[in-house]
C-alpha cells in the first residue's frame, strides 16, 4: 500500500516536473510491438526529400530538431516549446538565441550529435527552396563550441524560436557532407538513414512495410515499443480490415463510415484528434483562364457573401464528417484554435440576407427560368472537385442543391487528380474544392491569402488579394505580440469572402486498446509514439517478438 | 522454319517500337501536370516548381523529350521516377516484380492446370448432371467482380473466422524467422489473392477447354482411335486434348501479359505491391518515365504473349510449320 502511494506521488512529481510527462506511463506500461496501417509508402525518410504524410512521419521518429512545439502548439514566443536536441536555449538579445545541445545525444552510428551538424543542416536548408524561404529570417548560425550553437535572426519577431526549430530537423554532417542534395534519394543514407530520434531506421520492403526499432542509447530515453511497422495499405478499405483482422494496430484519417464500421468493435479506441487541414470551396477572383479579367460574377464581394451565407454548413458537414469536424469561417484548421477570439460564433447560415445581396448585386430571375440572371448572364458556376478525395464532391454536391433553391446554376466536375490540379494552378475555374494542411502558424497565410502571391500557380490561385491583409501580414512578420494581428487579418478575410470555408476537420484515429498512450500531436500524430506502452496484462504474441 | 521465325520475331520487335513510339507521345497529350499531385495540397513556391521541372527535363522540348528517352533506353536507362523522388525507374520496377511475378505466375499456373483439367473432365461428362453443375458454377464465377469477391473473402475468412491474413505480402513481425517459417507466411498472404484473381480465370478456361474438347471429340479421328480399341484414357490424352490445346494456347498468349500487369483492383484490395498498382500511380502523379517504364514491359510481355502463341502453333500443328 505505502509502495503505491509512494510510485503514485513519485509520478505526479514526474508529471510536474517532465515538461512532456511520459515518465509514468513508462514506468507503468510494459513493453511492445507497433502495427500502423498507413496510406503510402515511405520513399526517402531523410527531412527536406519528400513530402508525403508517411514520410514526414518516420522522418519525425527518426530524426530529431532542436525543440518542438508544446501541447498548446502555439508558435508565438519561447515559453511553449518543449526542449529536445538542445536542452537549454536562451536570449543574448532581441535577435540572438543561444541553444545548449543535450552532450547525451548521439546519432544512430554512436556518433555524437554536435553544434556542426546544426550549422549544417541550416547550410543545407537553403538548396531546398521551400525550406530556404521558411528560414530567410535567419541571419546565420554558428557553432560556438561542439554543444553551443548561436542563432543571429534579422530582426526581432515573436516567432523566431519556431522558425529556427520546426524547420530544421537536424542532419549528420559527418554521413551526409559529400551527398548533394538531389542525390540524396539515391544513395546509401537515402536508403539507410542515420537520426538520432528515438527510432532507428531497420529496413523497408517497397509499398509494403517500413520497420523501426528502438534505439537502445537514445539519450530521453529507450522507447517502450521495441518496434514500428508501418504497414503500407493504399486503400481505406484494406486499412479497416487490417484492423478489424488483428493485422494491425492503429490507423488515422479514418472516414465516417470507417468510424461507424468501428464502432460495435471493443479492441479500438476512437480519438478524435484536432488537425491542421481545413476544406474549403475556393472562388476565383478572376476570369478563367484569364487572370487580367475580372470574374463576371465572383469579383462582386457580395456575391461571395451571399454564396456562404446561403449554406447550411454545420448540416453539410455533419453529413460528410460526423461529429467529427468544426466549423471554420475563414483559414483556421483547428489547431489555430490559440488565435480565434474566444466566443467566436463560428458559421453562420442567413438565405435571406443571401437572397437580398444577391438582388443587391442585380441578380434576378428576369426572365422566369429559375436562374437568377444579369445583362442576359445566367448566375452560373462550375465547381471542379478532385475524384479521389472522399470529401469534396460531397460538399461539392450540397452546394450545388443548396444553390439551386436560390436560383443560383452550380455544376459539379469531378476531375483527375493531376487535370484538376493543373486547371487549379491555370485558374481555369470559378470554384475550386481545396482542401489544404497548413502549418502550425498563421503566418503562411501569405501563401494563400496575400496580394504578393496572387494567381501563383500553388499558391494563390484564386488571385485573392486585399492590400490591407498584406499590411497586416507584414506588421505580424515583426510584430511581437501577433495574435491581435492574425485576428484582424481573420476579420477582413470574412468580410472578403474569398472562399466557402467548409470545415476545419478532426484526423480521426483508431488504436487498439492494449495501448497506454499519450495525447496525439495534432501535426504529427505519431510523435509521441517513444512515450507509448502496452497496459501489462493485454500483451499480444507479437508484444514480445524482439528482432535486430 | 528458321526464316519464318526470324520473321515473326521482327514483326514482333517492330510492333513493340511503334506501340512505346505511340504511347510516349500519347501520353504527353493527355491533360495534366506530372508535377500536378505534388503540389496539390501544400503551398509551393514557383521556385521549388521549376526545379522540380529543369530535374525532369519537363520544361524541355518534346522531340529534345523523346531523343532523351530514346538515347537512355537503348543503354537499358529507363530515366528516374518523379514519384520516387528521383530513382532509377529499372530500380523501381525491380522492386516491384516479383510480388507480381509471383502472383501472377501462382494464377497462370493456377488457371492453366485447374482450369484445363476441369475442362477435359467436363467434356468427357457432357450433358450429365456434373457438367450442369459445374457450368452453371463456371458461368457464376465468369460474372463474379474480383475485387466484390475479394472483399468477401476477406470479409469470411480474415475477420470472422482470422484464418488467413486480410492483407499485404507478409507478416512484418517474422522478418527473422526461420525460411520455412517466411515461405509459409508468403504463402498464407497468397492465398486470398490469388483465389480471387483465378476463380474467374479459371471459369474461363475451363469453358474454352470444354466447348474445344466436346468439338474434337466429334472428329472422325477420334472415333478411329476408339474403333482401334485404344483405352479412352489414351484417346483423350494422346489424340484429343493435344487438337484441343489450340484455342486455349490462343487464351494463354492473352493472359500471358498478367505476369507482369498484375490486377490493380486485386492488389488494391490485399495491398499486394505489385506492378498494377505501380502503373496506376505513374498514370495519377503524370510519371512519365515510370509509366514508360511499365508499358515497355507490359507491351513486351503483350508482344510476346502474340508471338509465343505463334510459335506455340507452329510447335503443335504441322499444317502451320508447312505454310
Amino acid at each position: 500500500m505505502l509502495r503505491s502511494v509512494l510510485r503514485i506521488t513519485a509520478c505526479a512529481g514526474l508529471l510536474v516536473a517532465s515538461v512532456s510527462g511520459s515518465a509514468c506511463a513508462q514506468r507503468e506500461g510494459v513493453n511492445g510491438v507497433l502495427v500502423i496501417a498507413t496510406g503510402a509508402d515511405v520513399s526517402t525518410p531523410v527531412p527536406g526529400v519528400d513530402q508525403n504524410q508517411t514520410n514526414w512521419q518516420v522522418t519525425n521518429l527518426l530524426f530529431l530538431r532542436l525543440a518542438e512545439l508544446g501541447p498548446t502548439l502555439s508558435t508565438v514566443g519561447d515559453k511553449d516549446f518543449v526542449p529536445m536536441l538542445a536542452r537549454s536555449w536562451k536570449r543574448r538579445d532581441s535577435v540572438t538565441v543561444v541553444f545548449e545541445l543535450d552532450p547525451r545525444a548521439l546519432w544512430h552510428d554512436g556518433t555524437p550529435v554536435t553544434s556542426r551538424d546544426v550549422v549544417f543542416t541550416f547550410e543545407r536548408s537553403h538548396q531546398i527552396p521551400d525550406l530556404a524561404t521558411a528560414t530567410q529570417r535567419i541571419a546565420s548560425v554558428t557553432a560556438d563550441g561542439p554543444t553551443r550553437v548561436v542563432f543571429r535572426f534579422r530582426h526581432g519577431y515573436a516567432e523566431q524560436l519556431y522558425d529556427a526549430t520546426y524547420h530544421l530537423m537536424i542532419l549528420p554532417e559527418h554521413l551526409l557532407a559529400g551527398i548533394p542534395q538531389d542525390s540524396i534519394a539515391a544513395s546509401e543514407f537515402g536508403k539507410h538513414p542515420v537520426g538520432s530520434g528515438p527510432f532507428r531506421w531497420v529496413r523497408r520492403v517497397p509499398d509494403q512495410v517500413i520497420e523501426l526499432a528502438a534505439f537502445d542509447k537514445f539519450f530521453l530515453g529507450k522507447p517502450k515499443m521495441d518496434r514500428i511497422y508501418f504497414r503500407v495499405a493504399r486503400a481505406p478499405d484494406a486499412r479497416l480490415n487490417l484492423l478489424l483482422s488483428g493485422d494491425a494496430d492503429v490507423t488515422e484519417l479514418l472516414s465516417w463510415a470507417a468510424v461507424q464500421r468501428l464502432q460495435g468493435n471493443q479492441e479500438f479506441s476512437i480519438i478524435p484528434v484536432t488537425s491542421p487541414a481545413i476544406t474549403y470551396a475556393l472562388f476565383n477572383q478572376k476570369a478563367p483562364g484569364d487572370r487580367t479579367r475580372p470574374h463576371p460574377i465572383l469579383s462582386d464581394a457580395r456575391v461571395r457573401r451571399a454564396l456562404v451565407l446561403a449554406l447550411d454548413r454545420p448540416a453539410m458537414l455533419r453529413a460528410v464528417y460526423g461529429p467529427y469536424a468544426v466549423g471554420n469561417d475563414g483559414p483556421v484548421p483547428q489547431i489555430f484554435a490559440w488565435v480565434e477570439e474566444p466566443g467566436h460564433n463560428a458559421v453562420r447560415t442567413d438565405t435571406a440576407a443571401a437572397r437580398r445581396l444577391l438582388a443587391d448585386a442585380g441578380w434576378t430571375d428576369h426572365n422566369g427560368d429559375g436562374i437568377l440572371d444579369k445583362d442576359g448572364m445566367p448566375l452560373e458556376l462550375t465547381i471542379n472537385s478532385p475524384n479521389a478525395s472522399p470529401q469534396r464532391p460531397m460538399f461539392a454536391q450540397q452546394m450545388q442543391e443548396r444553390w439551386r433553391q436560390l436560383g443560383i446554376k452550380a455544376n459539379v466536375q469531378l476531375l483527375d487528380g493531376p487535370i484538376w490540379v493543373q486547371r487549379r494552378n491555370a485558374g481555369q475555374f470559378d470554384i475550386d474544392m481545396s482542401n489544404a494542411q497548413l502549418d502550425p502558424t498563421p503566418s503562411g497565410w501569405r501563401n494563400s491569402w496575400s496580394c504578393a502571391t496572387a494567381g501563383k500557380p500553388a499558391q494563390n490561385v484564386g488571385s485573392y488579394c486585399d492590400p490591407a491583409i498584406d499590411s497586416l501580414l507584414q506588421a505580424a512578420y515583426t510584430s511581437r505580440d501577433v495574435v491581435p494581428v492574425y485576428r484582424r487579418i481573420l476579420a477582413h478575410i470574412r468580410e472578403d469572402a474569398p472562399a466557402v470555408f467548409l470545415s476545419a476537420p478532426a484526423n480521426v484515429v483508431a488504436v487498439h486498446r492494449r495501448f497506454a498512450t499519450r495525447p496525439l500531436r495534432s501535426d504529427m500524430i505519431w510523435l509521441g509514439l517513444r512515450d507509448w506502452s502496452v497496459t501489462p496484462g493485454l500483451q499480444l504474441p507479437r508484444d514480445r517478438a524482439r528482432g535486430n | 522454319m528458321i526464316r519464318w521465325l526470324l520473321l515473326r520475331t521482327g514483326q514482333a520487335l517492330v510492333t513493340l517500337v511503334v506501340a512505346l513510339v505511340i504511347l510516349f507521345f500519347l501520353m504527353r497529350l493527355v491533360p495534366g501536370e506530372p508535377l500536378a499531385p505534388m503540389t496539390g495540397e501544400r503551398p509551393q513556391s514557383q521556385e521549388e516548381i521549376d526545379r522540380f521541372r529543369r530535374r525532369y527535363c519537363l520544361d524541355c522540348p518534346l522531340p529534345v523529350q523523346f531523343a532523351n528517352f530514346v538515347t537512355r533506353a537503348v543503354k537499358g536507362d529507363l530515366g528516374t521516377s518523379i514519384r520516387f523522388n528521383g530513382r532509377p525507374v529499372t530500380q523501381v520496377i525491380r522492386e516491384r516484380l516479383p510480388a507480381t511475378l509471383l502472383l501472377g505466375g501462382t494464377v497462370l499456373v493456377l488457371n492453366f492446370t485447374v482450369g484445363l483439367l476441369l475442362g477435359v473432365w467436363q467434356a468427357v461428362r457432357k450433358g450429365t448432371r456434373v457438367d450442369r453443375v459445374l457450368s452453371a458454377v463456371s458461368l457464376v464465377c465468369y460474372a463474379i467482380p474480383s475485387f466484390w469477391l475479394g472483399y468477401v473473402l476477406v470479409w469470411i475468412f480474415a475477420i470472422k473466422l482470422h484464418w488467413l491474413p486480410s492483407a499485404s505480402m507478409s507478416e512484418p513481425t517474422l522478418s527473422n524467422a526461420p525460411l520455412l517459417v517466411r515461405v509459409g507466411d508468403l504463402a498464407r498472404h497468397l492465398v486470398l489473392p490469388a483465389v480471387t484473381l483465378s476463380v474467374v480465370s479459371i471459369a474461363a478456361t475451363m469453358r474454352y477447354q470444354r466447348n474445344a474438347m466436346i468439338e474434337v471429340l466429334r472428329l472422325d479421328y477420334i472415333r478411329t482411335a476408339r474403333a482401334k480399341g485404344l483405352p479412352e484414357s489414351a484417346v483423350i490424352r494422346r489424340h484429343a486434348w493435344r487438337n484441343a490445346l489450340f484455342p486455349v494456347l490462343t487464351l494463354f498468349g492473352l493472359w500471358l501479359p498478367i505476369l507482369v500487369t498484375g490486377s490493380v483492383f486485386v492488389e488494391s484490395v490485399f495491398s499486394w505491391s505489385g506492378l498494377g498498382s505501380l502503373a496506376t500511380d505513374a498514370i495519377g502523379f503524370r510519371d512519365y518515365p515510370l509509366l514508360m517504364g511499365t508499358a515497355i514491359l507490359v507491351s513486351s510481355m503483350i508482344v510476346f504473349g502474340g508471338w509465343l502463341t505463334d510459335v506455340g502453333y507452329m510447335v503443335l500443328d504441322p499444317r502451320v510449320r508447312r505454310r
